[in-house]
């Protein structure tokens, strides 16, 4: 799709911060998505996540200790 | 284990025994979970995770450390037991959100998720035959004594006990 052009004077969007890159870059990907609820409570950490803000740490987390709805793209 | 086999159990293993429940109780009104799961074929634990509404989903309560409990007990006549779980927990103060909940919970029925302490495993009280009652209380104590209190007794009727081990808890989401 063709850019609009910006006015005079107006700068480019600043980048996302790390936290906000989307799941593409991400190095984890949540598989069996149709069984989880948008916020859940995972009992091998004792945490709850709200799935769509899964930071990379916490997947990484998630992965280590083999939690089944995660894995490594 | 298949249910109904017997087999033998020698040693009682190393994993956490640990009294109490943990400081968090899952509490979800029956009628909120569309999908309620039994336990999976030959077996006593429950593997997948309950189905809800898009705007439902277990309530997570916080409980005093060291006032939670389940107990599990014997019922029925000789050759006709079955089983009868009783279980309460505390929670401090009178939140407007706690106050509401008792409210609301006095006439309700409820599947509750008890978790074991050192354990990633819960209890269940509560199934598509029985569902919980929960039984609330407020108690403003003395000056001296531990302090404003809400509390709650639990009971309800079990053919089996029944283990949740789904991977996730559905929580509800909450409101933007």
């Amino acid at each position: 799709m063709a850019r609009e052009k910006l006015p005079d004077g107006v700068g480019e969007l600043p980048a996302p911060a790390p936290d906000a890159l989307p799941v593409s870059t991400s190095a984890y990907r949540l598989v069996d998505t149709d069984e989880l609820a948008p916020v859940v409570h995972v009992p091998l950490t004792g945490r709850d996540y709200e799935l769509a803000k899964l930071t990379e740490s916490q997947a990484e987390q998630l992965h280590t200790l083999g939690w089944p709805h995660i894995e490594k793209v | 284990m298949a249910t109904g086999d017997y087999t033998s159990i020698k040693d009682p293993g190393v994993g956490n025994k640990m009294g109490g429940l943990q400081q968090v109780i899952y509490i979800a009104p029956y009628e909120t979970i569309t999908t309620l799961q039994e336990p999976a074929a030959g077996t006593f634990n429950i593997n997948t995770a309950h189905v809800f509404g898009a705007a439902d989903g277990f309530l997570a309560v916080y409980v005093i450390q060291d006032t939670g409990m389940l107990k599990i007990n014997p019922m029925g006549g000789p050759d006709r037991n079955s089983f009868k779980a009783e279980g309460e927990f505390h929670h401090p103060g009178e939140s407007d959100a706690i106050i509401n909940f008792m409210n609301k919970a006095k006439s309700g029925r409820f599947i509750i998720l008890a978790p074991l302490p050192g354990t990633t495993e819960l209890i269940q009280v509560g199934n598509k035959e029985f569902q919980a009652r929960i039984a609330p209380s407020y108690d403003t104590g003395k000056n001296s004594g531990d302090g404003r209190t809400s509390m709650f007794k639990f009971e309800c009727f079990m053919a089996d006990i029944v283990k949740y081990k789904a991977s996730t808890v559905p929580l509800k989401p909450v409101a933007p």
